[in-house]
């Protein structure tokens, strides 16, 4: 019996694999299929004001908005409350997609991009049941399809993700920038890529949006074969996207490989979670709603210590 | 035992080993293109050049090897000289590691003792070779006995075990399991976790797998219905007016289960003299805060206790605190000669604000300042002032460098003249002209320090967004190397810097702290920031008013500041008992509370004998019985490669009667037959999967 087909039976996975759900052609249902099953709440707004539900008061606490002061309660009782609302926005969500030509690598079945896809569908479907504005972006070295945020811009988004198609060559700096100049209004933005430029390049890129006030977060995506080089054959290895080859013998780089593969994401999450960009390294060989699932539940235990 | 042959000539045939050799090295790697997405980890890797004779296959190597090597055995007739094979070990030998929790809510119903009865029942079913650790854990985990095969060293071990005041964590008792089945030889490994398994004490983040082949067995020992009237909470609310500080207690009572509470009696008491009692009505499932009456602070450390009710978890019924002594800390606040009634108004109301602790500001205009206003000030704010002059300004250079604060905001009348005589001559980095990001809309705050602990109150994600404030002016600031960067701006000059001086600190903000030359006033960062500044500079640390049992006492708020290394601390319980003792410095643990209640703390300083009450409650999240799937963490600490839970698969060796001396030839024949076909299947499957 395969490791695989023993996890399947493991009680308590109850999530389904992304080899099912690469057979299911639409992306639409894709998406309520993988959505339904998750908690409620992809975000807590970081901005005030943009909620009318009240909640409830409570005692003012040093670090609270002084504008959330209820000033008539105040008046009647000489003591400092704030209103809380109910934590929900219309903020703007966008889904940056990589689609150059290395995320069409796949080793088992499922490709980088297309799990890509179905993360940046599951996002924006959930981004838009919440009520908030839904935008993508799809890049290579340029900005290849971009859709501008906006309530009824759901279906717009899907057909784009379904239009993305692996090619070109990869660079952050340029499309991060033109992004950056096109998304005026503070938002989400998740970032989906393989992430092969240096962590300092993609910070330098991200903070760029960062500096704008946008809440960002970024999902690395990572084939198995990219993280533990299971090669055996020596062979010539040729980059997807330069077309450049080196002969290679993997028993003997294999550990030094996966050495400088730890090195980067561990880079990658210490520097971005730094400056307070949250970081999530997916293997897309898990199934992708388990690892939104934990991704979520981590972001949401974040937002409760807010 | 001796191992001879009857015909040692056949030995000559171990040079058909040669063979397998010479196919391995004669085989010519075929020049296949692998894609991949990515060079760039690759070409990191120093180049090796690939050599054509290397041998791949090293299974399939040494099984050509073996078959070869057993035939020529077999021909070689081997005969055992003397009887007494010994016997194979026995496939069902195991390690097994019995984890027994025994925190706190395991005191519920019988818990215990159905726990206890559980780990008899597994050490009765140990036998033969069969090894056996026992681990008790609640937050941490404590190894009783090491992998032993003698029972009575295990139930001795066992009987001794005893309830513990502490939290539930299954995380470190699940790594101490995988250590000690890390470094076991036995085929055989088990882990047996016998536990309410709460909620609460599983992290699904912690990554432990257990090592391959160990079977995981949950013993459950949680109730269906359990139910558990608790204080999760108590708020200490401050209030300061006419000069007097009083205090609210507001206790938050939880109540889990189907129990209905109508007048429970929630009652507040000080110093062991009940002050309040209140009732409340709780549904079943549901929680309540009861505020008490607000009482006056004095000058001495009040001990504090609310209770409610009691069930089957007694020690979560009580919540015990201390309150310490007013801690208002005495801020000036000095404003240039031509001032604005408005001109520090938001830094007023920010700091007015609060009462952890609460901040007792005078204002001043700078040239109206004398020696004396400084008498008893914790820290002092230039809000975009010149440095004073004369004897004022030497008692503050004074106050500075006898522990004080200084928190200087630069503006447009901070006047860098002033900042050259001898009072000031040091005390902030050399600043020029404001530099104008109007033309650029503003700059905003890039960076901060998060460690800091200024920023600190910043560190969570989403905690503090400064970039919404903008920066149309500000003071570029010419730090040397020994002062330290707090934050800067976008265009890369220092927003907050900090230099040591004497004692005390000097903090300078390149803009100002009204909405002159910034917004940040009006942005929700500005009072926690304008009171992390304060505090910080003052030297303000907070005592907390409880602990949680097995945290250690920090040494840092006593008496405000951190004692010196090599003081002798004793903890004693306060209803009496017996004391511990720690020496400052010493890297041993610290003084930990292991049960509720109070404890007083003695030390002995230059000034005589100080003494401190601290008080320590049940870790909260054991009041949450809230039972976890036992099936879900057996699945997470599975090994991922595990098939089933029953362990590896081990060959067993039946013994069987030997039948002549010399027939032990057969066995070496069927064993190269064996290798033969086994060798024929693995090199057909590596032909098919090698196109």
């Amino acid at each position: 019996m395969s490791a695989e087909v023993a996890r399947q039976r493991q009680p308590g996975v109850r999530f389904l694999d992304p080899k099912v759900l690469g057979r299911i052609d639409s992306l639409d249902l894709l998406a309520r299929t993988v959505v339904e099953g998750f908690i409620n709440g992809l975000h807590r707004s970081p901005y005030l004001g943009a909620s009318v539900d009240f909640a409830e008061h409570r005692p003012y606490m040093p670090g609270d908005d002084i504008r959330q002061l209820d000033w008539r309660l105040f008046l009647r009782t000489d003591r400092f409350y704030v209103k809380q609302f109910e934590a929900e926005s219309n903020a703007n969500f966008s889904c940056i997609l990589d689609v150059s030509k290395s995320m069409a690598y796949s080793s088992h079945g499922i490709s980088k991009l297309d799990y890509g896809r179905y993360l940046a569908a599951c996002l924006t479907y959930f981004a838009h049941r919440q009520r908030d504005r839904v935008g993508l972006i799809t890049y290579n070295d340029s900005i290849l399809e971009y859709v501008p945020p906006s309530a009824k811009h759901l279906n717009v988004v899907l057909h784009a993700i379904d239009r993305a198609e692996a090619g070109g060559t990869s660079d952050i700096v340029g499309p991060v920038r033109t992004a950056t100049e096109a998304s005026r209004r503070r938002g989400i933005l998740a970032l989906i890529s393989d992430l092969y430029e240096s962590p300092q390049t993609v910070l330098d890129a991200l903070n760029l949006l960062r500096y704008r006030g946008h809440d960002l977060i970024v999902f690395h995506l990572l084939d198995p074969a990219e993280i533990d080089f299971e090669f055996e054959e020596a062979a010539t290895y040729k980059d997807l996207e330069t077309g450049e080859a080196i002969p290679v013998v993997p028993s003997r780089l294999r550990e030094e490989y996966r050495r400088l593969v730890r090195e980067h994401t561990e880079a990658l999450s210490k520097l971005l979670g730094e400056h307070r960009i949250d970081y999530a390294l997916f293997d897309t060989s898990q199934p992708l709603d388990k690892a939104l699932f934990r991704y979520l539940t981590r972001r949401q235990k974040l937002m409760q210590v807010r | 035992m001796g191992l001879s042959f009857l015909a040692p000539a056949f030995f000559a045939g171990l040079l058909a080993l040669a063979i397998p050799v010479l196919i391995h090295l004669s085989y010519r790697q075929k020049a296949t293109v692998v894609d991949f997405p990515s060079l760039m980890f690759l070409q990191k890797v120093p180049f090796r050049s690939m050599k054509r004779q290397k041998i791949r296959h090293w299974l399939l190597f040494l099984m050509r090897c073996a078959a070869i090597a057993l035939l020529v055995m077999a021909f070689a007739r081997p005969f055992i000289d003397q009887p007494g094979v010994a016997a194979a070990m026995a496939a069902s030998d195991r390690d097994l590691v019995v984890l027994l929790d025994n925190s706190y809510s395991m005191s519920y119903g019988d818990r215990w003792q159905r726990a206890q009865q559980a780990a008899r029942d597994i050490l009765e079913e140990i036998g033969g070779a069969d090894r056996a650790s026992l681990v008790v854990f609640s937050d941490t985990a404590r190894l009783l006995v090491r992998s032993t095969s003698e029972a009575g060293v295990l139930r001795g071990a066992l009987e001794g075990t005893a309830l513990s005041s502490r939290g539930t964590r299954y995380a470190p008792a699940i790594r101490m399991a995988q250590q000690l089945l890390d470094d076991t030889e036995l085929p055989n490994r088990e882990v047996v976790l016998i536990s309410d398994f709460q909620k609460a004490g599983w992290d699904p983040q912690n990554e432990i797998r257990l090592p391959p082949g160990t079977s995981f067995r949950p013993i459950d020992l949680s109730d269906d219905q359990a139910s558990n009237l608790a204080i999760s909470d108590i708020t200490l609310q401050r209030q300061y007016e006419d000069g007097s500080e009083s205090i609210i207690v507001a206790a938050r009572v939880t109540n889990q289960g189907d129990a209905q509470y109508s007048g429970l009696e929630v009652s507040l008491e000080l110093d062991d003299r009940m002050l309040e009692a209140r009732t409340l009505d709780l549904a079943p499932s549901s929680a309540s805060t009861v505020p008490f009456a607000p009482f006056p602070v004095g000058d001495e450390i009040v001990r504090g206790t609310v209770r409610a009710g009691s069930d089957a978890l007694p020690a979560d019924n009580t919540f015990h605190f201390v309150i310490q002594p007013g801690q208002a800390l005495s801020l000036v606040i000095l404003e240039p000669e031509r001032a604005s009634s408005t001109d520090s108004l938001f830094l007023r109301r920010a700091l007015e604000i609060g009462s952890r602790p609460f901040f007792r500001v005078l204002t001043r205009r700078t040239s109206q300042l004398e020696a004396d206003d400084l008498e008893d000030v914790s820290a002092v704010i230039l809000n975009d002032a010149p440095y004073p002059s004369g004897a004022a300004g030497r008692a503050l250079r004074e106050l500075v460098e006898s522990g004080g604060g200084l928190i200087v905001a630069l503006g447009e009348l901070s006047d860098p003249a002033s900042w050259q005589g001898d009072s000031a001559d040091g005390l902030v980095p050399v600043f020029g002209d404001a530099i104008d990001r109007n033309a650029d809309l503003g700059g905003t705050v890039a960076s901060f320090d998060v460690n800091h602990p200024v920023f600190e109150v910043f560190k969570t994600p989403r905690s503090g967004d400064f970039t919404s404030s903008t920066f149309y002016r500000y003071h570029d600031l010419q730090v040397e190397p020994s002062d330290v960067i707090l934050a800067s701006f976008d265009d890369g000059a220092v927003a907050i810097s900090e230099r040591s001086v004497g004692d005390g600190r000097v903090l300078v903000w390149g803009s100002t702290l009204d909405a002159y030359w910034n917004n940040i006033p009006q942005q929700p960062v500005f009072l926690p920031l304008a009171h992390q500044l304060a505090k910080y500079a003052a030297g303000y640390t907070e005592s907390p008013a409880w602990y949680s049992t097995a945290e250690a006492v920090s040494l840092t708020g006593m008496g405000g500041r951190r004692l010196p290394d090599g003081t002798l601390i004793t903890l004693a319980p306060h209803t009496g008992g017996s004391a511990a003792s720690h020496t400052v410095g010493d890297s041993n643990g610290g003084l930990v509370l292991e049960e509720p209640g109070f404890y007083d703390l003695a030390w002995t300083e230059s000034s005589g004998e100080m003494r401190a009450i601290v008080a320590s409650n049940l870790d909260r999240l054991e009041s949450d019985l809230t039972p976890l799937d036992a099936d879900e963490l057996a699945a997470a600490v599975r090994w991922r490669g595990d098939s089933e839970s029953t362990g590896e698969t081990v060959i067993a060796t039946t013994p069987e009667e030997r039948e002549t001396r010399q027939a032990f030839w057969w066995y070496l024949l069927i064993g190269a037959v064996l290798l033969l076909i086994a060798e024929t299947t693995l090199s057909n499957r590596l032909a098919i999967a090698r196109p």
